[in-house]
């Protein structure tokens, strides 16, 4: 039993160590960005690292660096990728094409290229990890 | 010191020769993730790769019990391969995959293909693969571009960045 615990101990020792390791990263790879006259922080790949920092405004200029501009169905399917990802939900094509905004042909054409990559860097979200 | 370029992948062509569970999902989950990074894709199904576009056949794929070591029993013990031959095990076994992959939002095969195809991915059949099998094209799902030769398939692998891929 007093091994076990021991165990629990090192193992914890550890996370604090990679939290701290992580956390250190971060700063040292963090940028800031100006999207409409607002700082935000942004990642190496250009997605913001907060996304409380999120206004209509930054994502109009994200999506023009990206070549798109926003409409008032874009921005109905921002909020709904923001509530996803809010609620820590996995992010898939397959389900924004279920979401009764979109079909996932349309949503291809909204977003050119790469559509969830696109979306989620204008939603302010993180790079989905997701495979489907 | 001379910075190496990045060469992206431009093009793939996904080519699914067998029926399988695995094998044909290998196949989608890599077309779908290809359409999803903007890389032109194509598939292309041949020999028992047909039954993933065929309509009668598609979405009652199975895996194989028997002759296949990477089979465990729910809880993780070996499968007695003896065990896989026994009527109905491999239906069984075949409807619990589809089911534990329905669970992870994977879509059934004809979903998947309108998934590609949406995003402009191409699902072409083999000719020759076709004409042994006795299909026509009525016989295939809609998403289906085309059927075509050897040669044809060639013709749309070129340019730079492109990648063929047997799964």
């Amino acid at each position: 039993m007093s091994s076990f615990n021991n165990d629990n101990h090192d193992n914890l020792i550890t996370m604090t160590t990679l939290i701290n390791t992580n956390q250190i990263l971060n700063i040292i790879i963090m940028a800031e960005k100006t999207y409409a006259g607002v700082s935000v922080g942004v990642n190496e790949e250009g997605y913001m690292t907060d996304a409380s920092q999120w206004t209509k405004e930054v994502g109009a200029a994200i999506a023009t660096d990206e070549g798109i501009e926003l409409t008032d169905k874009h921005y109905e399917l921002i909020e709904f990728v923001r509530t996803k990802v809010g609620n820590g939900e996995t992010l898939t094509i397959r389900g924004i094409g279920k979401s009764g905004i979109v079909n996932a042909k349309e949503f291809y054409a909204m977003f050119p290229g790469a559509p969830l990559k696109k979306a989620t860097k204008i939603s302010g979200v993180p790079k989905p990890s997701s495979c489907i | 010191m001379e910075k190496e370029e990045k060469q992206p992948l431009k093009k793939i062509l996904l080519i699914c020769s067998k029926a399988s569970i695995e094998d044909v999902y290998a196949a989608l989950v890599m077309g779908n993730g290809a359409v999803m990074e903007g890389i032109e894709t194509k598939l292309f199904f041949t020999f028992f790769g047909l039954d993933a576009i065929t309509k009668k056949t598609m979405n009652k794929l199975h895996t194989a019990t028997t002759g296949n070591p990477g089979m465990r029993m729910p809880g993780g013990l070996p499968f007695p391969t003896i065990l896989g031959g026994l009527p109905g095990i491999e239906a069984g076994v075949s409807a619990m995959m589809r089911k534990q992959m329905d669970d992870l939002d994977i879509p059934p095969v004809d979903e998947f293909l309108e998934l590609i195809t949406a995003g402009g991915g191409e699902i072409y059949a083999c000719k020759l693969a076709m004409d042994m099998f006795k299909l026509t094209k009525e016989d295939l799902h809609d998403e289906v571009s085309d059927i075509i030769t050897v040669g044809e398939l060639y013709e749309m692998c070129d340019g730079p960045g492109t990648q063929i891929v047997f799964t």
